[in-house]
């Protein structure tokens, strides 16, 4: 089975700092995988997933789609496939609706803004808010109401890959739980390929949410064991 | 009543006590403001001073290369001073300036003048110099502005841009917003201009023509003439800096940097 993604020769952008990447960055995501990427703060993981989304140009090395190089002909098409959250999502002052709006009406989306409204409606209720956050303005939410809002953007645009930085940073225990079962339940699906890659800085929910291990440290790549524990056995 | 249509120097220094008696009150107050009050008072009397006898002899010249030349080096300050206004600069900001100022201004002063004016021979100097001057002026202002909030915008914006990108706008979806913004604060000046014509001050040009005894409808003819081509000239340069600001910012890859944005010294 080809993955969903890999890369060829692959050093993303290259760093602010001193240091810059060494070895190999060359990464597979296949259909079903979960991902977890950790490393200290500033050790380069937005910087590798950003180069990864070709969000920034990477020092070298390809990046392959569903088989395919992505040149600038499908960057879009792989953008809105390949989608990364940032840990700190950014709103204007729009209601929660136009912000979704706005993107719904990407030209990348266009034939399906019906379809996606209903996604985002059905997906609000399953990670437990009230479907009247649509019509609030994001200053009227709490960080971690925010964090949830943008997630569900992510995964009502349908993609192949979720990238998730942090994506429960901001959340309390409970609602980390949900949102972690919402995730397992949307990757595990076997209709769709889909997989993800989730920075987490928590090794217990590292072990709850991903089947992959990386880890970054000092410029490198590596592609570490932890225990695995399946997600069933996680009690809340 | 005296004619007003020569100012004699003592009538000029006379108005000129205004401005000492204010630097005067700038210093005994300690606003820090007087000294540049004086020079720039000082550098407008030998700016307009020079322009003033330059203009006479091109205007005796009556050809159309002195001509052409004056405007070419009016244009070329213009763009220069709207570029360099920008609290961010980049490389290349200044031909980017060139080609805003120059085509907006141009455009307006070789065709609408040309077909409605019809200045006789073409070129003539009395027109085109004072006609293109007032375009570029604002146009400048409108470019500098234009600019001065794109880069900032787009510095401030990126974290809102990029994000936009990572959802799978493409660039212009996802600059939209900071592209608007600049344009419209570019533009404000004269818009607002024309909103309030009239109103608080009548604009210089018609207060020349009336003082010098025209009638005061004719002047106002004139005036909003002169305003629509302000206008046209504004948003035409307005939008041709930012579109080029814009697309620097972005590469084919639809990726965003604002790394060639560099702060103004001073």
């Amino acid at each position: 089975m080809t993955p969903l993604l890999y890369t060829q020769d692959f050093i993303p952008c290259k760093p602010n700092h001193e240091f810059n990447f060494q070895g190999s960055w060359d990464i597979d995501v296949n259909q079903g995988d979960r991902i977890c990427i950790y490393g200290d703060s500033g050790s380069g993981k937005s910087l590798f997933l950003k180069s990864l989304t070709l969000l920034y140009p990477p020092q070298s090395g390809h990046v392959y789609f569903l088989g395919k190089l992505v040149t600038s002909q499908q960057i879009l098409t792989y953008r809105s496939k390949v989608i990364y959250l940032q840990q700190v999502p950014q709103f204007g002052d729009d209601t929660i609706a136009e912000e979704f709006n706005r993107v719904f009406k990407y030209k990348v989306y266009r034939n399906h803004q019906d379809q996606l409204q209903a996604e985002a409606f059905s997906l609000i209720e399953k990670i437990g808010l009230d479907p009247d956050i649509f019509s609030r303005r994001p200053y009227e939410l709490s960080g971690g109401q925010k964090q949830k809002v943008h997630l569900i953007l992510g995964l009502c645009l349908n993609p192949h890959i979720l990238i998730l930085d942090e994506p429960t940073a901001s959340l309390d225990e409970k609602s980390t739980i949900k949102v972690e079962r919402l995730l397992h339940e949307w990757v595990t699906s076997s209709v769709h390929k889909r997989a993800y890659i989730w920075v987490s800085h928590q090794a217990s929910q590292r072990k709850r949410v991903a089947s992959k291990f990386f880890h970054i440290q000092e410029g490198r790549l590596s592609s570490t064991q932890e225990d695995k524990a399946s997600y069933s056995s996680v009690s809340v | 009543m005296t004619s007003n249509t020569n100012l004699s120097i003592a009538q000029l220094s006379s108005a000129s006590m205004f401005i000492f008696i204010n630097a005067l009150l700038s210093f005994l107050l300690k606003l820090d403001i007087g000294k540049t009050l004086l020079i720039s008072a000082l550098r407008s009397v030998v700016q307009l001073g020079l322009v003033g006898v330059f203009l006479s002899w091109v205007f005796t010249l009556n050809s159309p290369y002195p001509t052409l030349m004056t405007m070419a080096s009016m244009s070329f300050i213009a763009a220069y001073t709207a570029a360099s206004r920008s609290k961010y600069h980049y490389s290349g900001l200044f031909w980017h300036s060139v080609v805003a100022v120059g085509i907006s201004s141009w455009l307006l002063v070789l065709f609408p003048a040309q077909l409605i004016l019809n200045p006789t021979p073409w070129y003539k100097a009395q027109y085109l110099i004072p006609f293109l001057g007032m375009l570029l002026g604002n146009s400048l202002n409108g470019i500098s502005l234009a600019l001065n909030t794109a880069t900032q915008d787009f510095l401030k914006e990126k974290e809102k841009i990029e994000q936009a990108l990572s959802l799978g706008a493409n660039q212009w979806e996802a600059a939209r917003a900071a592209v608007k913004d600049a344009i419209k604060m570019g533009t404000i000046p004269v818009t607002n201009a024309m909103m309030i014509a009239g109103l608080v001050s009548l604009p210089g040009m018609m207060t020349g023509q009336i003082l010098a005894g025209m009638d005061p409808y004719e002047a106002a003819k004139y005036q909003v003439f002169i305003l629509f081509l302000i206008t046209g000239a504004s948003f035409f340069g307005t939008m041709i800096v930012v579109y080029f600001c814009y697309r620097r910012c972005f590469n084919q890859m639809h990726q965003f940097s604002t790394k060639h944005l560099k702060k103004n010294q001073g």
